[in-house]
């Protein structure tokens, strides 16, 4: 027999290690058992091609919790995110839009498109702002159960219900609009320039299998509103040494409080006996044993895959395997010899500072959504680009630079099957970057480097189920007290002291480590160790 | 006696007519075409109009089973109905919601606003809570999800899917694979039941004989050019020959959007009415080709859907969604005494370079050609498409849409067309809006031309 823990977490990823620097922080025995050789997940840094640092996954700060950032001391263990400038958005005919976090600026940019869109931009902003006021609360408390009887859950329904009875008349049915239309319908409201909606509308179908047109996508919109009232913490920006050095910051944080790490440790399974969870078995066969099972892993993947159906109620399983997974996106990494001019907007000024959107038009975007919806990824697909080193010069040599890019779509389910896509990665690399090179014309002969990675490799390499980067679709009836599924959304499980921590409980994905946190909090609540 | 306006003759006005003449107003319907029925012209179904409104109206109509659903296949074609595989199962799973949802439609939905008495809501949670905590979870699951999605944790093949899905699709801007339109297929099966013996034919002359019996009088070839307003109140309405019809109440069966932005003058337009109905969407993606047919198509069958499976449902859509002729359109075929009415799904209103001659003689070839694939057409004579566009221009469809407005969450229940004017009433005191732009949301029902009304109270 091992010695007793009291909490395993399974994965290293940013929110298992949220979570365990949580507990250690409060003094218990923990152990973070994680698979890869590096730590991070979805949320890492690693050197792929000598010399050039790629932020392999995750490549923006989302929403990193500012509670999380001081209650772990992230800034003392080395985080350093810088903010985001802009927003560029280069059309296929020359022209192109940047929107920057200066007002005067971006004025001046939407006012060449539309004096209208310009006038309107800072009201909807304003709007935007009171919602995401109104919002933000849902993402940093556990989400209400209005299927429990107990007192304590009807309490924080009254509370909500309380808070939503302030908004104005106005301000709720935008809210309700928000939650339910597509990001067009919902934009269109607003502006009349399609060339600032796409590229707005994109954030909110990012990881989704979904397109822009589609009911429900509108609401993601709210989380870049949400960065903006979190402030000083500049919750949306570019970690210096890219996505891993949070992951980094926050294992060095649970480290130093007593937690132990180990990589290379993989979980084959999760023992469960008599309805509760014991301890865990490594891929090498050593047995862990705790007093509680905690899993960062998509909550698909922790029960069928590490639990086992046999040891669960069938209604669960049910709900297990309806849960909706159905990546939809795939990320190219590039080592460039040189800087590649856009030729809408050439050099490396504040538009180069932030992402960079490839979304020139509604239409546009949703022909890349209808390719998927038939089996294919887009054959040219919507990206979101960062250029890393020009923020953090470290991550390549002198001179030359690294090329983040987010593609979508690049559906899990191919129609040749899932399996197939080894022999489809090169040629959607290759549609990324002839579609890139319609911006960017001097882009293929800079690069050094390419690393693709298809949704399948997502799946196989960094345990993301089928290669949804969010551990789950993002859609109404997978979130808050359904995520993952009616009943268990407060990090408890039908298995007795095994819990959930990863981005497939509430509040979902991104690198915002609520998850973590809130597990945390529910287990110490709760004395389960 | 109190003098009502009701503008617009289509079956909400008729049904609204006979409301407020039972009521005991004095009743003047306005129909700008040269007769009445609007969209009964359009459609052979009436088997989504709820039997209780018919005899609270006191229609003369026998009701009858409604026609089978049908499908055709590459060998004929078949019935879809509980022995189906999964359909049986899906339709009793879904039972105790679509009866919450029939509830929820049989009333004018609750007044949400912050200020509004709590007193309206007390009926819908009523409602709910017969639900259950199990059916209202569930609910809360399926109702966003796709329709897709939906069908297939019932194992229903996507074939049949289809056949289940093109009739609610017509009332969306949706595909089947689009979030939330599982709901609009359980609302519409909601409200699917028996249908009018003699069909829409017989319903129509039962509500024009009613509405003659109980004295309300008709002006056809009449279009109302404003509706007057004095001092916040309605004072009747001014015809285009220039005549003014006095009035104490308006009830207005055209579009909302159509009723307060150009019926009504900008200057007597109270503050926040014009924001409330700006945004509503009205995007028609559904064409109508009427014909008749020496001997009937598909073997006799009455209603029969032409949809490969839920991908072609899906790719009729995605045509709609990037403004082109379908080119192979889904079809909603019913065929009554030899006149043959087809729902042609995937024609959108803002086709690009708008619907000139060439786009819809494409677009008829189109719907031709689908039709032959499955069924000899030599004996159909006569056919005639009317695109979205016509749809608009000729029966005073916003938008070209069947039913004056999408159904989707936000344009659904208290939100249709906006929390303000949910209840029918607008504040305007006297104008009214009750045409199928109102709740209920999602097919040919009569209520909200019978809510509306009943919102009027006696004079």
């Amino acid at each position: 027999m091992s010695k007793r823990y009291d909490a395993i977490i399974v994965g290293g990823g940013h929110n298992g290690l949220v979570c365990a620097a949580y507990l250690a922080k409060a003094g218990r025995k923990v152990l973070v058992l994680e698979k890869r050789h590096i730590l991070g997940g979805a949320a890492c840094s690693e050197e792929i091609y000598p010399g050039f640092t790629y932020s392999v996954c995750s490549y923006v700060v989302s929403l990193l919790r500012p509670a999380i950032i001081r209650d772990l001391k992230l800034s003392k263990f080395g985080l350093h995110v810088v903010p985001l400038e802009s927003t560029f958005s280069p059309y296929p005919d020359g022209r192109s839009l940047m929107r920057s976090a200066d007002p005067a600026v971006t004025r001046k940019e939407i006012a060449a498109f539309s004096a209208k869109d310009a006038d309107v931009y800072p009201l909807f902003g304003k709007a935007m702002g009171q919602l995401a006021r109104f919002t933000k609360p849902i993402i940093d408390e556990k989400a209400p159960d209005p299927t429990s009887y107990r007192p304590k859950e009807l309490m924080a329904l009254l509370k909500m219900g309380k808070r939503f009875r302030e908004l104005s008349d106005d301000l709720a049915l935008l809210q309700y609009k928000l939650t339910t239309m597509s990001a067009v319908d919902f934009l269109s409201e607003w502006f009349e320039t399609d060339e600032l909606i796409a590229p707005m509308a994109c954030s909110g179908i990012i990881g989704t299998m979904l397109g822009v047109k589609s009911p429900g996508t509108a609401y993601v919109l709210l989380h870049h509103y949400m960065g903006e009232i979190d402030g000083s913490s500049r919750a949306w920006g570019f970690a210096r040494g890219g996505t891993g050095a949070i992951s980094m910051a926050i294992a060095r944080s649970a480290e130093h409080f007593g937690a132990e790490i180990r990589t290379n440790a993989g979980v084959s399974q999760i023992k469960v006996k008599g309805g509760t969870a014991q301890g865990v078995v490594l891929e090498n066969g050593d047995e862990i044993d705790a007093k509680i099972v905690i899993s960062g892993a998509e909550p698909r993947l922790t029960f069928l895959g590490l639990v086992g159906e046999k040891e669960l109620p069938s209604d669960f399983v049910t709900s297990l395997k309806r849960y909706k997974l159905r990546g939809s996106s795939g990320k190219v990494n590039l080592a460039l010899d040189r800087f590649p001019d856009f030729v809408s907007r050439p050099g490396t000024g504040m538009h180069m500072r932030g992402d960079i959107s490839i979304a020139p038009s509604t239409d546009y975007l949703e022909r890349a959504y209808d390719e998927a919806k038939y089996g294919d990824f887009s054959s040219k697909p919507f990206m979101n680009i960062v250029f890393p080193t020009l923020m953090d010069r470290d991550m390549a040599p002198p001179g030359k630079h690294v090329m983040s890019i987010f593609v979508q779509y690049a559906p899990y389910h191919i129609k040749e099957g899932p399996s197939h896509w080894p022999e489809r990665r090169e040629a959607f690399g290759d549609a990324v970057i002839d579609t890139l090179s319609e911006y960017c014309p001097t882009l293929k002969d800079s690069i050094l480097h390419r690393q693709v990675l298809t949704p399948w490799d997502l799946e196989q390499e960094f345990g993301l189920t089928e290669g949804n980067i969010f551990h789950g679709e993002l859609s109404l009836e997978q979130l808050l007290f359904q995520r993952p599924t009616s009943g268990w959304a407060q990090y408890k499980t039908p298995i007795r002291k095994l819990w959930l921590c990863g981005s497939g409980a509430h509040p979902g994905g991104g690198v915002m480590g609520a998850p973590g946190q809130l597990a945390a909090q529910e287990i110490l609540m709760g004395g389960a160790c | 006696m109190s003098r009502a306006i009701v503008i617009g003759g289509g079956p909400n006005g008729l049904a609204a007519s006979i409301t407020l003449a039972q009521a005991g107003h004095d009743v003047t319907v306005v129909e700008s075409r040269s007769e009445v029925g609007g969209r009964c012209g359009l459609l052979h179904d009436t088997s989504l109009v709820q039997q209780s409104l018919a005899s609270t109206l006191g229609l003369d109509v026998e009701w009858t089973a409604a026609a089978p659903l049908s499908q055709a296949m590459p060998d004929g074609v078949r019935v879809i109905d509980d022995s189906t595989p999964g359909v049986g199962e899906w339709r009793r799973g879904m039972a105790g919601a679509a009866r919450l949802v029939a509830q929820l439609a049989a009333v004018a939905p609750p007044d949400i606003r912050k200020n509004a008495s709590p007193l309206t809501l007390i009926g819908p949670a009523l409602a709910a809570l017969k639900l259950g905590r199990a059916g209202g979870l569930e609910l809360a699951r399926f109702g966003p999800m796709c329709a897709e999605d939906w069908l297939d944790e019932w194992g229903i093949e996507r074939t049949a899917q289809a056949a289940l899905c093109a009739p609610a699709l017509q009332g969306t801007w949706m595909g089947p694979r689009s979030p939330t339109s599982a709901l609009a297929v359980l609302t519409h099966y909601a409200f699917a039941g028996q249908q009018v013996a003699g069909g829409m034919k017989a319903l129509l002359s039962a509500l024009t004989a009613r509405a003659s019996a109980l004295g309300v009088s008709i002006l056809t070839d009449s279009r109302v050019a404003e509706i007057q307003i004095e001092d916040g109140s309605v004072s009747g309405v001014l015809l285009g020959d220039e005549r003014t019809l006095a009035a104490d109440v308006v009830l207005s069966t055209v579009g909302p959007r159509l009723t307060l932005m150009e019926l009504v003058d900008a200057q007597s337009l109270p503050f926040g009415l014009e924001a409330a109905v700006t945004n509503v969407r009205t995007r028609g993606i559904v064409a109508v080709m009427t014909g008749a047919v020496s001997s009937p198509l598909f073997d006799g069958a009455e209603r029969v859907i032409v949809a490969d499976n839920t991908e072609s449902l899906e790719r009729a859509f995605d045509d709609a969604k990037h403004r082109r002729v379908p080119s192979r359109p889904c079809l909603d075929v019913s065929q009554v005494n030899g006149v043959i009415k087809v729902l042609v799904y995937g024609a959108p209103i803002d086709i690009d370079g708008g619907w000139t001659d060439e786009a819809k003689v494409a677009l008829q070839k189109n719907v031709l050609a689908v039709l032959a694939e499955y069924t000899e057409t030599n004996s159909l004579t006569d056919a005639t498409l009317l695109t979205p566009a016509d749809l608009e221009s000729e029966y005073g469809l916003e938008g070209g849409h069947l039913y004056h407005g999408e159904f989707a969450l936000d344009q659904f229940l208290s939100f249709r067309p906006h929390p303000s004017l949910c209840r029918y009433k607008t504040s305007i005191s006297g104008l009214l809006l009750g045409g199928a732009g109102m709740h209920p949301a999602g097919g040919f029902t009569l209520a909200q031309g019978v809510l509306s009304a009943q919102a009027v109270g006696r004079p």
